[in-house]
């Protein structure tokens, strides 16, 4: 492939004549606005959202809706509040959850019993609002536009203050027993050896 | 300042419909697959669906929507070379052969264009390809038209070296009897 003597303009008659030769005409396999993948997002009227982080997925999961009635119940539960607001900060789950449980019961009538489910679908809309909000705050950077850190305003929420250490409630360190070792052929587990008292 | 987009609604379909297959060009282009051209451009029309409401309209929304596709193309060309150097450190060889689809892609030009950084791998299409003017490529690459102007630049003299035509062989003295003598 050769070039004018004048270097640039040849280059640049070859540039346009070759791409316009070879990808002039390309259309690619777009699908129509229908079938775009932008169109699977959420909007205002409450379309699915395509991306499922775990978070949903253990949300929506019937296991996760008997979890937060449990946690409920029990007053505590801060896994499954965690899991259902998407945040780790317990004042979030207090007030999420403290206003959902007022909510659904305002709702039973007379006779009726059971606010689980209710209350569970409460934190999940919560969390999939914070995540909607957290992924247009990515989708901005990678478009160059820096995300704004000025205070919170209605449509992008400043997200609590997460405090430090662990949330209440989840077990520390492992658990009493373990499980026996599996059979014959395996390596014996070790003894346990308690540790030396540390004398000063 | 112009203000931002509302939300997205029937005027970001329109932009989908209108400027698709231009970012598809652009992408195929850089990445030489049309296979992944077409997931960058998905993607890229999905994180632009996201930012719609940051969008300032002084920017045109066709070089907005550029700045995230080729942003995209650029992210996954850095993830294809780690994923060949992979390959390589596993010995699992070669990838395999190319599709035919992809014959449009082949040729020395094209595959020189894919071999340069991306930006600009981009500002040559944008320019040779859509016609965009320096001022429209910085919009696009969200750099100074200077840069742009450098990269330009500096894009065609390494194809230029790439794409010479070698130097006849000494038994080839065919040129040099073309020379006129001199008097």
């Amino acid at each position: 492939m050769s070039t004018d003597s004048d270097g640039g303009r040849g280059l640049d008659e070859l540039l346009e004549s070759e791409l316009r030769r070879r990808l002039g005409g390309l259309d690619g396999p777009s699908p129509g606005v229908g079938g775009a993948a932008y169109r699977t997002v959420t909007t205002a009227r409450g379309k699915k959202m395509p991306i499922l982080s775990s978070l949903a997925t253990a949300a929506s999961s019937k296991a996760a809706v008997g979890l937060a009635t449990a946690a409920l119940v029990v007053g505590g539960g801060s896994v499954a509040a965690a899991a259902a607001t998407n945040s780790t900060n317990p004042a979030v789950w207090g007030r999420t959850v403290t206003a959902a449980v007022a909510s659904c019961k305002s709702k039973l009538g007379d006779g009726q019993h059971g606010i689980g489910q209710c209350v569970s679908a409460a934190a999940r809309k919560k969390g999939e609002e914070e995540r909607a909000a957290h992924a247009a705050s990515e989708a901005r950077e990678d478009a160059g536009t820096p995300t704004p850190r000025t205070g919170g305003s209605a449509s992008h929420p400043t997200p609590p203050a997460h405090p430090g250490g662990r949330p209440t409630g989840v077990p520390v360190g492992p658990p009493a027993t373990l499980p026996p070792a599996a059979g014959g052929g395996g390596h014996p587990s070790p003894p346990v050896v308690p540790p030396t008292p540390h004398n000063p | 300042m112009q203000p931002a987009a509302g939300p997205p609604g029937e005027e970001f379909d329109r932009l989908y419909e209108t400027t698709y297959h231009r970012l598809f060009r652009t992408l195929a282009a850089m990445l030489g697959d049309f296979a992944a051209a077409e997931d960058c451009v998905q993607d890229a029309f999905l994180k632009a669906f996201r930012a719609w409401p940051s969008w300032r309209r002084d920017v045109p929304a066709e070089a907005w929507l550029h700045r995230i596709a080729i942003n995209t193309a650029i992210s996954y060309r850095r993830k294809q070379a780690l994923r060949e150097v992979g390959r390589l450190v596993l010995r699992l060889g070669p990838p395999v052969g190319d599709d035919p689809a992809d014959q449009a892609l082949r040729g020395d030009l094209m595959r020189e264009l894919r071999r340069l950084p991306g930006r600009q791998a981009a500002a040559l299409v944008l320019r040779h390809l859509h016609g965009y003017t320096n001022r429209e490529i910085a919009a696009a690459l969200g750099e100074p038209e200077s840069t742009v102007a450098t990269r330009l630049m500096t894009a065609k003299r390494t194809l230029r070296a790439r794409l010479a035509v070698p130097a006849a062989p000494i038994s080839d003295t065919s040129a040099l009897r073309r020379v006129p003598p001199v008097e």
